[in-house]
C-alpha cells in the first residue's frame, strides 16, 4: 500500500457492491445520460444492500481490491 | 481458597443429591503438574474431585452450551410430552457468567436450564507465562502456596510470584465476581485493576497504520489454523462455522497467509459485543498469537460507540442486535 501511494501513476481498483433499486439504477441512468465514470471501479449488483455479508467485503479485499464501496 | 473448595464440593454434592442439577461442570486436578482441567460430575460422591484455585483456566460456559445443545438434539425425536429437561450446574467465575449472559441474551437456552454456582476469582495462571518464567523447560513438579508458585523443572527449582504469571485478561479484569448466580460460594474477591483495561490498546492505536498492519500480519503468520481459539470460545457456537463452509468457501484450506488473515479477521469481527475477555482463546493457542490485543480493541470500540460491555448485565440487548435513537451517527458526515 505504502509503495503504491508513492507511485503517482498508480490507480486503485475498487469493487462497488450496489443495490439494484437505487445505486445501480443511478449508475444505469448515468450510462443512459452518457456521463463518463472512472473505469477502475467494478460494479457488483445485489438485490438489496441488506443482502451483503461482511465476508463479501473481506473477500474482495483479500482478492486484491484496494477498496470496497457499499452503496444502496 | 481451601475454604471455597470445601464449600464448593458440599454445594455440588447437595445439588446432585437434591436432583437440582443433572450434571455439574467444574474443574479437577490436571494430569500435568500445575494444571486444572474441566470435569463433568454426575454422581454426588464424585464431588470430591472438584477444585477451585488459580490454575482453573478455561471458560466453562462453552461446555454449558455444548451439553444443552447436545441434549436438545437428542430430544428432537422424543414425543413432546416425554421430553426431559436437563439442568446443568456450572462452577462460574465472573467471565463465565458473562458468557452465560450472552448465551441467554441470544436465546440459546433458558435461565432455568443452568444452575450457576458463583465463585469469586482472583485471576488464573497463564501456562505459557509460567513456563517462560520457570525457564522454558517442561515443569516436572509444582506447588502453589500463598501467592508463590514453586516450580521444579529439569533445569532446577524456581519460585515465581503468582502476580507475575497471571493472565493479561485477569490483571485488568473488571468483573471478577459472578454477575448472576443461583448460589454464591465464598466472599467476593477484591477488585483487580480495571482502569488499566485499555492501556495496551491505546498504545497500539497510537501506532501508524503501517506499523499496525505489520503487527497484524506478523501475529497472523504464527497462526496454524488449528481452530483451538474457536473451540475454546464460548461465543463461537455456530453449528457450522464459516471456516468449514464449502458453498461458498469463505476461507481457503491451503496455507495461504491471506486465508489465515481472513479467518482470524472474521472471527474477530464476530466477537463484536460478544467477547468477554476471558482469555480462553489466548490460553489454548499453541502458537502464542496475540489475539487479545485485537479483541480488546473491538471491545473498546463497542464500549465507546454503544456504551456496552459484553455480558455485563442481563437487561442489556446485544449491541449489534438493537437500535437506539441515541446511537452515534458521527460516521455519517458531509465531506
Amino acid at each position: 500500500m505504502a509503495e503504491n501511494l508513492a507511485n503517482k501513476e498508480w490507480e486503485p481498483k475498487f469493487v462497488a457492491i450496489v443495490c439494484n433499486w437505487c445505486t445501480y439504477a443511478g449508475a444505469d441512468l448515468a450510462g443512459i445520460s452518457r456521463i463518463q465514470y472512472p473505469t477502475n471501479v467494478r460494479i457488483i449488483r445485489v438485490p438489496c444492500t441488506g443482502r451483503i455479508n461482511p465476508f463479501y467485503i473481506v473477500k474482495a479485499l483479500q482478492s486484491g481490491a484496494d477498496g470496497v464501496l457499499v452503496s444502496g | 481458597m481451601e475454604n471455597i473448595e470445601t464449600k464448593l464440593r458440599e454445594e455440588a454434592q447437595r445439588l446432585l443429591l437434591e436432583k437440582k442439577a443433572d450434571v455439574i461442570i467444574g474443574y479437577e486436578k490436571g494430569t500435568l503438574p500445575l494444571t486444572a482441567t474441566p470435569c463433568f460430575i454426575t454422581r454426588p460422591e464424585e464431588a470430591e474431585k472438584l477444585i477451585w484455585n488459580n490454575l482453573c483456566t478455561q471458560n466453562l460456559a462453552k461446555f454449558v452450551h455444548d451439553l444443552i445443545t447436545a441434549h436438545k438434539n437428542s430430544q428432537k425425536r422424543v414425543k413432546p410430552e416425554d421430553r426431559k429437561k436437563k439442568v446443568i450446574g456450572v462452577v462460574a467465575r465472573g467471565c463465565t457468567t458473562r458468557s452465560i449472559i450472552i448465551h441467554l441474551q441470544e436465546r440459546q437456552y433458558d435461565r432455568g436450564e443452568v444452575y450457576i454456582i458463583g465463585v469469586p476469582c482472583d485471576g488464573y495462571v497463564e501456562s505459557k507465562k509460567l513456563r517462560t518464567a520457570a525457564g522454558g523447560a517442561d515443569i516436572i513438579e509444582g506447588d502453589m502456596e500463598g501467592g508463590q508458585i514453586k516450580v521444579k523443572t529439569a533445569e532446577g527449582e524456581k519460585t515465581v510470584a503468582l502476580k507475575e504469571v497471571l493472565s493479561d485478561s485477569c490483571r485488568t479484569c473488571r468483573y471478577n465476581n459472578p454477575i448472576i448466580s443461583d448460589v454464591m460460594v465464598g466472599s467476593p474477591a477484591p477488585a483487580m485493576n480495571p482502569e488499566a483495561e485499555y492501556d495496551q490498546v491505546k498504545e497500539f492505536e497510537a501506532k501508524s497504520i503501517e506499523e499496525r498492519w505489520a503487527y497484524f500480519t506478523k501475529e497472523m503468520a504464527k497462526c496454524i489454523r488449528c481452530n483451538a481459539c474457536r473451540q475454546a470460545c464460548p461465543s463461537c457456537y455456530c453449528p457450522t462455522c464459516f471456516a468449514e463452509q464449502s458453498m461458498p468457501q469463505w476461507v481457503g484450506i491451503g496455507e495461504d497467509a491471506t486465508d489465515t488473515q481472513v479467518f482470524q479477521f472474521m472471527r474477530l469481527y464476530h466477537m463484536v459485543g460478544r467477547c468477554v475477555d476471558c482469555g480462553s482463546c489466548v490460553a489454548v493457542c499453541p502458537m502464542g498469537v496475540d489475539l487479545r490485543n485485537f479483541l480488546k480493541k473491538i471491545d473498546k470500540d463497542c464500549w465507546e460507540m454503544f456504551g456496552n460491555r459484553a455480558g455485563s448485565s442481563m437487561e442489556d440487548m446485544p449491541p449489534l442486535g438493537k437500535f437506539s435513537e441515541n446511537d452515534k451517527e458521527d460516521f455519517i458526515y458531509n465531506p
